[in-house]
Formats: C-alpha cells, sequence, structure tokens
C-alpha cells in the first residue's frame, strides 16, 4: 500500500491539469462542460479520497526529494519535490470531499458558463494541491501564486454584483492587492532564505537554515511568511478583502474560496510558522493569541449584526479561522501542548472546510438567482425545502461545534490549548464562536421557520434533488463519526505532529 | 457480557433515532411509532437486566474502549460506568422514555411531522444514557449537547407557530452558554487533578482534600464552572430563562424532558462530583443563593400563570431550585430521593395535562378550562394523585411527601457559608416551608379550575364541542403512573412512618436517616392541608370564588410587578447584554469594519492618483520615447563611470 | 602613422551612431527614421568589429555577436517596415506625429 503512493500524488498533482486540456478541447455546450466538470471531479475526489485514506492510515511519510528535476544556476539547485504525510493528508482528503461535492450541488444547471469557467476553476484547484503538497519552497510559491491567477479570473469574468455588494472589480482588486501585499515578502523571505541555505531549503529544512541566519533575516524572513498567510486566512485587520470578494464571486468560487483557499493560510501557519520558525513564533505567540481572540469575537459581533446569510457566514468564517490560528499560536508556546493544539487547528480546518462547502452550497441554493436571502426578506421556507433546510440546520449545528459532530473534536483540543496558556483566551474566543452559533441559528429561524408568506418575497428554488441528498447525508455521516469517535482521525493525524522535524516540534 | 449490555442501553435508542431519521418517511404512523415504543421500551429492558447484573447497584460495571479523545497532553477515554447512580438514572430515563414515546403514540396521532417528532424522542432517550452512563467528563458532554439538541429539536417541533422558534433559540442559546463554563470547568478540573474520568476523579478528590492552596483555588473555580453549566441545564437562576418557553413544545416533550429527566442532568452533574462540591464551600453558597432565588421565582410565578403548562414549568423550577439546596448543604440522599419523587409526579401531572389538552383540543388557557375534568374521570384521578403528590400533603400516596420532610429536616441542621456570609437553618428553612405553603397553593389553584363548577363562557363546553377521555395509550400511562406513584413512594417511606426506605438507601449508597417525626412535621402539615382546601374551593366553587372577590390582589398578581415582567429577568438580558452586544455589533460594522476595508481602499487611491500624474508623462510620440532611452544612456554611462 | 586603428573606428562609428541619432529625432518620415535606426544600429556593429580585431584578433566571440545583432536588426527592419505599411494604410501618412496613441487618448 506504500508503493503506490508516489504514484497516486504525481497524478493527483497533474489531473486538474488533465482537466483544463479536456475542457479546453471540449466543444459542448456550458451544460455538456457542467457534465464533464461533475465527472471528472467525481473521479478526482475519489483519487484523492484514496490516496489520503492511504496515507493515514498506512503513516507513510514521503517525501520526494531528488526524485524531481534538479535544475540550478549560480551554485543554486532548485529541486521541485513533493511530500505527503498524516500531516498534509487531511487537506488532501478535504478536497477529495469537498470538490465533487461543490460541483455538484453547485453545478450549472442552465449552462451558463463556458471554458473559461472551468479552466480557471480548475487552474486553482491544481494549484491548492500543489500548495498542499509542495515539499520544496519555490514550488511552494509558485502555486501560491498560481492559486491567486486561478481564483482572480474564475471571479473577474463569472463574478456578479449584488445589492450588498455593488460592484466587481473594486473588490477583486482589492484581494489580488492584498494577496500580493502578503505573497511577494513572502517571495523575499523564501529568496532569503534560499540564499542563506545556498539551496531550496524545503519545508522541512526552514529549521535548520534558521540556526545559520542572523536574527535580523531570520525575523525578515518570518515576518514574510506570516504577512502571507494572516491575509490569506485571513487574521483580524487583514480580513478587508473577504467579504466583498466572497460576495461578488460565483457560488462554486466562493464556496471553494471558504472552503479550501482559506486553508492555504492555515496550512502554512501550521507547516511553516509552528513548525519552521519555533522561536520567532513562540515570542510573537501573545500577540497572535491576542489577535486570534479578538477575530473571534469580532466576527461573532459582525454575524450578529449582518443581514444577508452568505454575510453571516463569510464572518463565521472569519471567527472559526480565528479560532485556528488561536490553535496554532498556542501550541507553539509549549512542548508537551505543542502536538495538542495543532492537531486540534488541522482537525478544524479539515472539519471547518466540509462544513464550509455545506453551509456556502446550500445557501446558494436557497433562491433560483443564487443570491443570498436577506434575513428579514422571507420565512417559512422550510415548507418548500425540507430536505434543504434539514441539511442546512444540521450544517449549522456543526459548524457551532456541538460534540456528536465534526468540529467538536477540534475545538475542544483547541480551547484546551488555549486553557494551558489563559482560561480567559477560551472563554473569549468560545464565546464569540457561540455568538456566531447564535446568529446562525437565529438567521435559521427567520429565513426558514415560521409561516411562509404567500406569495413568497424570494423566488425559492427547488428543494435538493435525491442525489444530491443522498451526498448530504454521506457528509453528515461523516461528521456523525468524527464526531463520535473522533479518535479516528485524530491518532493518526497526531503522530505527525510528535516527529520533530515532519511538522513535529 | 454484560458490560457490552451497558454500550447497548445507550446504543439501542440511538440506532433507532437513526432508522427513523432515514426511513421513518415511508413507513405508516403505526408502524414506526411502534419502532420507536419498542427501542425505547428494549432500552428499559437492557437497564432492568443490568439491574439485574449488578444486583440493582451493589457492583459497578464497566464497559471501556480504548482512547475517545487522547492526546499527549489531555486523556479521555472511551468508557461507560454504571454504579447506583447511574443505575437508578438510566432506569429512570429509560422507564419514562418508553412510557412517555408510548404516551406519545396517542397524543401525536393527528400531528403532521410525527417521524421527526419519534426520532428525536429516541435520540433524546439515548443521549440522556449517555449522559448518565459516561465516565468522563467528555463523553458526558457528547450527552450532554445531544440531549440540549433533542429538547431544541423537540421544543421547534411546531415551527410554523409564531414564537415557537424563538422559544426554540432561547432553550439552544441558554444551554450553550451554560456549556462554556461547562467545557472551561472540564478544562479547570483536569489541570487541577489530570484526569477528567469519574472513577479517577472520586479517588483523586479524595486524597486532594489535603492539597495545596493554589490547587485548592483552582478547584473552587472549577466547581464554580461547572455548576454554571449545571445551572443551565437544570434551570437554575439566572439561566432558568429556557424553561417556562419550552413550554412551546408537545406536551409529552414537556414531561419527559422538560421534568422528568433532562433538567436533572444538572443535579446529576452535582451529585457525581460530590466531594467536589463537599471541599469548595464557595460553590455550594452560590448554588444556595441561586436555588433559593429560583425557588422563591418558580413559586410565585406558578402561582400567577394561566396556562396550564406554564403553572407546571415554574413548578419544575421550583423542585428542582429545592433539590439543588438540599445539596448545597451536601444532603445528597434527600435531593437524589426528590429527584425521583419529582419525576414521577411531574410527569404524571403533564401527561394529565396532555390529556386536558388533546380533550379540549390544544387549549391551555386554566380560565377556559374550568370543569373540563369532570367529564374526564381518568385524568381526573390522576390529577388529583399529581396535586397531593406533588404538594406532599399525604404519606405513602408519593414518595414527594418524604423526600420533601427530608430535605426540610436536613435544612433544619445543615447550614451553607462562604464570603464571610452563612445562610443558617432558621432562614433556610422557613423560606423553604414558606415555599412549600406557596407549592400547596398554585397546584391547588390549577385543580380548583380544572375542576370549577361553572364553565366559562367562551370555552369549548360552550360550542358545544364534545369532550371526552382520549385514547388508549394516553389513559394507559395515567393509569400506570397514578399506580407506579404510590408503590413508588411506600418503597420510600422512612423508618419513622414504618418504612424500610430502600430505594432511598439504593439510590444514595447512604443509610436511611430516621426521617421526620410524625408529631413534629403535623402542625406544618396541617396548615398545608388547610391552604390546600381553601384554595381548591375558592377557585372550584363559585360561591366561594364570589365570596373571595375574583378582584383582590392575589388573583390579578400575574398582571403587575415583577410577576408580569418574569421578574425582569429577560429585561435584563435585553437590555444589559444583548442590546449592547447588537449595538456594538452594528458599530463593529460601521466603523471598524470601514477602516479595516477602508486602508486597503486609501492605498488604492494613492497608487491610483500617482499612476494618474504618471500617465502624463506619456505623451505617445516616438521621439520622445527615443529620447528618454537616450538619455537613459547617458545617466547609466556617467553614473557607471563614477 | 597609420589611419586603421581602434580610436578611428570607434569615431567612425560614433558618427554613424550620431547620424542615427540625427534621423530618429529631428526626420518626421517613420521611413527615414527606420532607415536612421539601422545606420545607428551599424555603427553600434562597427564598433564591435572594431574590437574585436584589435584587441582579441584570435577569438571569433564578436562575429557571433555582431552577427546576431545584424540578424536581429534585419527583422527589426522588417517588422518595422510592416507596421509602417499597416500606419499607411490606416492613417494615409507615415509622419511620426500623426501617429501618436501610444498614450492614453483624453
Amino acid at each position: 500500500m506504500t508503493a503506490i503512493q508516489p504514484i497516486l500524488l504525481i497524478l493527483s498533482l497533474f489531473a486538474p491539469l488533465a482537466a483544463i486540456v479536456l475542457h479546453a478541447t471540449y466543444s459542448g455546450d456550458g451544460k455538456g462542460h457542467a457534465r464533464l466538470a461533475v465527472i471528472f471531479h467525481l473521479g478526482y475526489g475519489a483519487l484523492l479520497i484514496v490516496l489520503s485514506v492511504l496515507n493515514l492510515y498506512s503513516g507513510l511519510y514521503m517525501v520526494s526529494r531528488g526524485d524531481g528535476i534538479p535544475f540550478g544556476f549560480a551554485g543554486f539547485t532548485f529541486e521541485p519535490s513533493l511530500y505527503l504525510n498524516p500531516g498534509n493528508a487531511p487537506l488532501l482528503l478535504l478536497m477529495g470531499i469537498s470538490l465533487p461535492l461543490t460541483f455538484i450541488w453547485l453545478r450549472d444547471r442552465e449552462g451558463r458558463y463556458g471554458v473559461s469557467y472551468y479552466v480557471s476553476a480548475n487552474l486553482l484547484v491544481f494549484s491548492l494541491v500543489g500548495v498542499f503538497v509542495s515539499q520544496s519552497l519555490i514550488l511552494f510559491y509558485l502555486f501560491w501564486e498560481l492559486a491567486l491567477v486561478g481564483a482572480y479570473f474564475w471571479i473577474g469574468m463569472h463574478g456578479r454584483a449584488h445589492s450588498y455588494t455593488p460592484m466587481v472589480y473594486p473588490a477583486l482588486a482589492r484581494f489580488a492587492l492584498m494577496t500580493l501585499l502578503g505573497s511577494l515578502p513572502m517571495l523575499l523571505s523564501i529568496v532569503l532564505l534560499s540564499a542563506s541555505a545556498g539551496r531550496d531549503p524545503g519545508l522541512f529544512g526552514i529549521k535548520t537554515v534558521l540556526q545559520v541566519m542572523d536574527p535580523w533575516a531570520r525575523w525578515l524572513a518570518f515576518s514574510g511568511f506570516a504577512l502571507a498567510f494572516t491575509v490569506k486566512l485571513p487574521l483580524l485587520g487583514l480580513h478587508g478583502w473577504l467579504r466583498d470578494t466572497y460576495n461578488v464571486s460565483p457560488a462554486a468560487c466562493r464556496t471553494l474560496l471558504s472552503a479550501l483557499m482559506s486553508k492555504m493560510g492555515a496550512y502554512g501557519l501550521v507547516f511553516i510558522l509552528a513548525a519552521g520558525f519555533v522561536e520567532e513564533s513562540r515570542i510573537l505567540a501573545p500577540y497572535f493569541q491576542i489577535i486570534c481572540v479578538v477575530g473571534a469575537v469580532y466576527g461573532g459581533l459582525l454575524c450578529l449584526s449582518s443581514e444577508r446569510f452568505a454575510d453571516i457566514l463569510i464572518y463565521s468564517s472569519l471567527a472559526h479561522l480565528s479560532v485556528i490560528g488561536l490553535g496554532v499560536f498556542t501550541a507553539v508556546g509549549s512542548e508537551e501542548m505543542y502536538a495538542t493544539g495543532i492537531t486540534g487547528a488541522v482537525f478544524l480546518i479539515f472539519s471547518h472546510g466540509l462544513i464550509m462547502t455545506a453551509l456556502f452550497a446550500f445557501d446558494a441554493r436557497i433562491t433560483v438567482s443564487g443570491e443570498s436571502p436577506s434575513i428579514h426578506s422571507a420565512g417559512g421556507l422550510r415548507a418548500g425545502q425540507g430536505r434543504l433546510s434539514a441539511l442546512l440546520l444540521l450544517s449549522i449545528f456543526a459548524s457551532a461545534s456541538l460534540p456528536g459532530l465534526s468540529n467538536f473534536a477540534g475545538e475542544f483540543m483547541v480551547f484546551f490549548s488555549a486553557f494551558g496558556v489563559s482560561p480567559w483566551l477560551t472563554f473569549f474566543s468560545a464565546a464569540g464562536v457561540l455568538i456566531v452559533a447564535a446568529a446562525l441559528v437565529r438567521a435559521y429561524h427567520a429565513l426558514f421557520l415560521g409561516e411562509r408568506e404567500n406569495p413568497s418575497p424570494v423566488k425559492q428554488a427547488a428543494d435538493l434533488g435525491i442525489g444530491e441528498t443522498v451526498l448530504a447525508l454521506g457528509l453528515a455521516v461523516l461528521w456523525l463519526v468524527l464526531g463520535l469517535y473522533p479518535m479516528l482521525f485524530v491518532g493518526p493525524v497526531q503522530k505527525a505532529f510528535l516527529i520533530p522535524g515532519l511538522g513535529g516540534m | 457480557m454484560n458490560s457490552w449490555a451497558l454500550l447497548l442501553l445507550p446504543l439501542l435508542p440511538g440506532l433507532s433515532a437513526a432508522i427513523l431519521a432515514v426511513a421513518g418517511r415511508r413507513w405508516s404512523y403505526g408502524v414506526y411509532s411502534t419502532f420507536s415504543t419498542a427501542a425505547a421500551g428494549a432500552a428499559f429492558l437492557c437497564a432492568l437486566y443490568l439491574g439485574a447484573a449488578s444486583d440493582w447497584g451493589a457492583l459497578t460495571l464497566n464497559w471501556t474502549y480504548g482512547a475517545w479523545l487522547t492526546t499527549p497532553a489531555f486523556e479521555a477515554g472511551l468508557s461507560l460506568r454504571l454504579d447506583s447512580l447511574a443505575l437508578w438514572m438510566s432506569m429512570l430515563v429509560s422507564g419514562f422514555g418508553f412510557l412517555i414515546t408510548f404516551y406519545s403514540v396517542g397524543y401525536m396521532r393527528l400531528d403532521q411531522e410525527q417521524g421527526r417528532f419519534f426520532a428525536s424522542l429516541n435520540l433524546f432517550v439515548a443521549a440522556m444514557l449517555l449522559l448518565v452512563l459516561a465516565d468522563n467528563l467528555v463523553l458526558i458532554f457528547l450527552g450532554w449537547e445531544g440531549v440540549g439538541l433533542c429538547s431544541y429539536l423537540l421544543i421547534g417541533h411546531y415551527w410554523k407557530q409564531p414564537g415557537v422558534p424563538l422559544a426554540a433559540f432561547r432553550a439552544f442559546f441558554v444551554n450553550r452558554v451554560g456549556d462554556i463554563f461547562f467545557l472551561l470547568g472540564v478544562f479547570m478540573l483536569f489541570t487541577v487533578f489530570g484526569s477528567v474520568s469519574f472513577s479517577e476523579l472520586d479517588t483523586a478528590g479524595l486524597l486532594f482534600l489535603e492539597g495545596d492552596p493554589e490547587a485548592m483555588r483552582r478547584a473552587v473555580w472549577g466547581a464554580f464552572l461547572l455548576l454554571g453549566g449545571a445551572f443551565a441545564k437544570s434551570a437554575q437562576a439566572p439561566l432558568h430563562v429556557w424553561l417556562a418557553d419550552a413550554m412551546a413544545g408537545p406536551t409529552p416533550v414537556s414531561a419527559l424532558i422538560h421534568a422528568a429527566t433532562m433538567v436533572t442532568a444538572g443535579i446529576y452533574l452535582v451529585v457525581r462530583l460530590d466531594w467536589l462540591f463537599a471541599i469548595a464551600p464557595e460553590a455550594r453558597f452560590l448554588m444556595a443563593v441561586c436555588a433559593l432565588v429560583t425557588l422563591i421565582i418558580g413559586a410565585l410565578m406558578a402561582l400567577t400563570q394561566t396556562d396550564i403548562k406554564k403553572i407546571l414549568a415554574y413548578s419544575t423550577l421550583s423542585n428542582l431550585a429545592l433539590m439543588f439546596l438540599a445539596l448545597s448543604i451536601t444532603a445528597v440522599g434527600p435531593a437524589l430521593l426528590h429527584l425521583f419523587a419529582h419525576a414521577f409526579f411531574k410527569a404524571l401531572l403533564f401527561l394529565a395535562a396532555g390529556s386536558v389538552i388533546i380533550a379540549a383540543h390544544h387549549e391551555q388557557d386554566i380560565r377556559k378550562l374550568r370543569g373540563v375534568l369532570k367529564k374526564l374521570p381518568i385524568t381526573n384521578a390522576a390529577f388529583w394523585v399529581g396535586c397531593i403528590g406533588g404538594a406532599g400533603l399525604l404519606p405513602f400516596l408519593s414518595a414527594a411527601f418524604f423526600s420533601k420532610e427530608l430535605i426540610l429536616e436536613s435544612l433544619q441542621q445543615g447550614s451553607v457559608s462562604a464570603f464571610g456570609l452563612t445562610l443558617g437553618p432558621n432562614f433556610l428553612y422557613g423560606t423553604v416551608l414558606v415555599m412549600e405553603w406557596v407549592t400547596v397553593l398554585y397546584l391547588f389553584r390549577l385543580l380548583g379550575y380544572l375542576r370549577a363548577d361553572s364553565p366559562a363562557e367562551d370555552s369549548h363546553q360552550a360550542h358545544g364541542e364534545a369532550i371526552h377521555e382520549p385514547g388508549f395509550s394516553l389513559r394507559g400511562i395515567l393509569i400506570v403512573l397514578s399506580l407506579a406513584a404510590p408503590i413508588f413512594g411506600i418503597l420510600s417511606a422512612t423508618p419513622s412512618f414504618g418504612g424500610g426506605g430502600a430505594f432511598y438507601r439504593a439510590v444514595s449508597g447512604e443509610v436511611v436517616p430516621a426521617g421526620p417525626d410524625f408529631g413534629h412535621a403535623a402542625p406544618f402539615l396541617a396548615i398545608a392541608l388547610l391552604l390546600a382546601v381553601g384554595c381548591y374551593l375558592v377557585f372550584a366553587k363559585a360561591a366561594w370564588r364570589s365570596a373571595f372577590t375574583a378582584k383582590t390582589a392575589f388573583l390579578r398578581l400575574g398582571d403587575y410587578g415583577p410577576l408580569s415582567r418574569r421578574f425582569y429577568f429577560d429585561d435584563v438580558y435585553e437590555y444589559l447584554l444583548l442590546g449592547p452586544l447588537r449595538i456594538l455589533g452594528w458599530l463593529c460594522r460601521i466603523i471598524l469594519e470601514f477602516l479595516f476595508v477602508g486602508w486597503v481602499v486609501l492605498f488604492g487611491s494613492i497608487g491610483m492618483g500617482l499612476s494618474r500624474q504618471m500617465k502624463r508623462l506619456q505623451s505617445g510620440r516616438l521621439h520622445h520615447y527615443a529620447m528618454a532611452v537616450l538619455f537613459s544612456a547617458v545617466l547609466l554611462y556617467l553614473f557607471v563611470e563614477r | 602613422m597609420e589611419l586603421f586603428n581602434l580610436q578611428n573606428v570607434l569615431l567612425l562609428s560614433l558618427l554613424l551612431v550620431l547620424i542615427g541619432s540625427y534621423g530618429i529625432f529631428l526626420r518626421r518620415s517613420l521611413i527615414l527614421v527606420l532607415l536612421s535606426v539601422e545606420i545607428a544600429l551599424n555603427g553600434v556593429n562597427l564598433s564591435l568589429i572594431g574590437f574585436n580585431y584589435f584587441r582579441w584578433s584570435d577569438v571569433e566571440t564578436s562575429h557571433y555577436l555582431y552577427m546576431l545583432s545584424i540578424g536581429v536588426a534585419a527583422v527589426e527592419a522588417a517588422i518595422g517596415l510592416s507596421m509602417i505599411i499597416v500606419l499607411f494604410r490606416n492613417y494615409n501618412d507615415v509622419t511620426r506625429d500623426r501617429v501618436a496613441n501610444l498614450r492614453e487618448i483624453p
């Protein structure tokens, strides 16, 4: 079971390129493209699931150093190498589940979108996989920027303005500029690290390189990475792009942005800041902790004052991602808490991605136009969308990290890790998450419960189909399994963070 | 084998809930209601089997399956434990679960969404059993939240009706607030004792009595925090605001969840960790204060309500407060006895009320239900048993008589002091005694209304709608419970009344106290009896009522002052907590968010402005560019030369 | 005194570059501008050959460079001429002031 994994890994990385070629050469109409995307992503999702599950439970630590194509100049060698271990396998598993669900739930029924939609979407997917499996930092950077390109074209060509976000391009420009604001310093940091090492140090070599670097160079390198990750996550203060970008995106793009792209930042926090820049993160941890806690509460308050369901989801995402950050930055403080906090963060990354997939997809399925309904505009929608409303409620409860559903174990570990630093961190972040949950439940009540006005002020879409419901039930079963027996997932993942040098401290 | 039966206990109703949730829609009402009842019944049989296997609590059974949530820094196993407390609690839960599911078959016959109802009911039984059986504080949290979820779902059962979603939301929100405290408490205990397992905590806790002051301080904090969780679940002030609204759910739900079982989870938790509270008098002091407040609020509110279910809900509040009060002076046995006694009479009262509600076509206002009991003989009998039992007027009719006497007796001796303050025995005893008289008043006021001899003008009888005893399952359960209450009462009789107190011993594992001396209790009982008869006559007999004049302040108390505003708790939360939060949210939205987005826009605008200026350099003429190239070349040359 | 030395070759190439520059900056017809560019380029090429002859006569590196440069010049001339033809078709005019669309049209 271990020999096949490198092949599957290479296949998983390049399959989205094949999808790009397929869509570019396909001559059918929009509906044909949509069908093609569904079929491709079902297969691709299965591939990713098989690979990541194999890796999680075989416990293989795989780094393809040296078997890439080395090329170099001026004494500098660049080896494009990939890696996979139970630390980053959850991210591939998340993609494997999230992608087919997104492309099925939000498939283009009217055939509105053409080649460019799917090419940019698959470009995003390609670069996301690349980011999660790149071992060499230059490759990591290339994929990181490529993700921005994919998302930029996806939103730019197919984004739509709404009454609540009137313009596409300013939002898009803000998104691109802020992301670049983070990623260009990251390039400098990578150059700095590489120059110090004489070669690309790779993800797991950062710690070694830092030992031979001057303090100022270390801090410079740290700040470049930190900026890139905190913008992408985003942490409080750097989230100016978040709401408008999500709102103007096509529904599928919004779903992937929230479920997967924000996880790029979280991934960086876990695998580069926490595991690489150990000293620097430890010194700055208190400030980051405070930002994360304030971010959780702030996200909650914004949820409370939002009227659009999508807005509430976006700000809930801000709060939950802050909790992930809290997990990372409380874990770096102490040796014995490290594996707990980091595993909690990875668990949350995985679980939050799944939940956001469901929430954003269901939100876009409420109305015919895909526009998110205002909580004052409608009521009693449950009468027309029984299945959707039940599944949405379940997703909301999962997002509220009810024990027995998937978020709980992750949040528990993160809060425990935070409690070790200070009980107040746990208290305030839990309060923030509670406000988020309350806002979501309140929005659900306003939209779905009560008596339906006739005629309904929003044009309600049809309920989920049988096949879609079955998929959603499958997801719900996964949540239940993760919630009722979290050790199934926590066990393999935390092993990755106990091995020094491979994600561990 | 026995240990696997332990796992089966929560698993049976849990699986049934899963099956019903997925397949229930396709089955006919008869099939799935029977299925659901059978699952609850199987759980009860399983509990009985376990009772026999464990020699009725004498042996402790364990089931363990490795780690549930274990990291290098934290450990929680997937393990269940059945000791005497867990055994009797699980018998209570599964027994009432079975009876009330059976009752619901009749009650929900004409409802629109029975499938969801029965699935949730089964899920509730499963979660509650897990809560009772869990061997550690993390696993207990799973059940703890599970019952909260089911409570939310079932309160929101009539989701189309106005006000129902809000009631469900309140229950959800208040319980989540409590959960934060619970979680913090669990963490706190872990940092002090290094374990969350009850079996390990029990031994660690006993050793801890000699601990250092810092650990002691943290342990007390842990007790405070856990108490927050317990208060939310068991509806004690200031977290009691959800329980009265929870009556928006169907009546069987109110009986099972909001009277007999779920709301006792907080009591259960405190009893489970009684050693912790024994060493934390500060927490017990807080418990006593909150319980006193709740006791008074519950009793007074019950006295003035007009909704039949809300009377019972506030009565539940005050009874739970009574249990907490007993726990605050470490009288664990009487508290537990009252927990069981309360479950019997309150479930009976709720189910009888449900029978009235069904018979009167979902009318719940007691002013419109005057005299309805005269046409419902079985419900009538059940009401009498429930009211007399609940008021604790007669020994042997209900265990509540003995449990209340025991609590009063221990209050006479116990006191709790902390923070330099002491709640003395006289104060506690006096307050509780007065509130018990109020209990008698509100129960017999209810009974009086329902048996009044002049039907209200706008009632259903006036419209000529037929009122008759509802179906077999409702009647059957009422008869069973009316008979079970006296049996349970006889089993709980204290030695001073000639009983052996068998149940007391079984539940608490303590030696049965001699119990109240009848001669000593008699005067107070006589006053209670007098109040009961008087109150009943005033409300039931038209002549008495006119003599008493219906316009006295006593009858209109609910329309004025604190009683009309539920003692201002809702207002405090609305204006001091939620309102400011909402305003803060808007401020964040308008000001801070503007800044966070604004700085990007600002930089963007600066860039755009610069670009507009730079654009002027572009003349578009070829020779200008060529000239620029030349000058740059010359400049470069000069630069390099130097 | 030998006239054929490095200094004179460089002077000649400078002269060619100056002549070319004069044409580039002051002639109005784009065809003449293109011709001037070629003259200036040839001045540079001449200096390349001159350097090679007088300094490194034993290696041929500069010849390669020179040939590359000539090739590029040819390509440039071809593209330039075709562009001029396109411009003439569109504007009926090949003076440089007519073709000033590189800036933002207000």
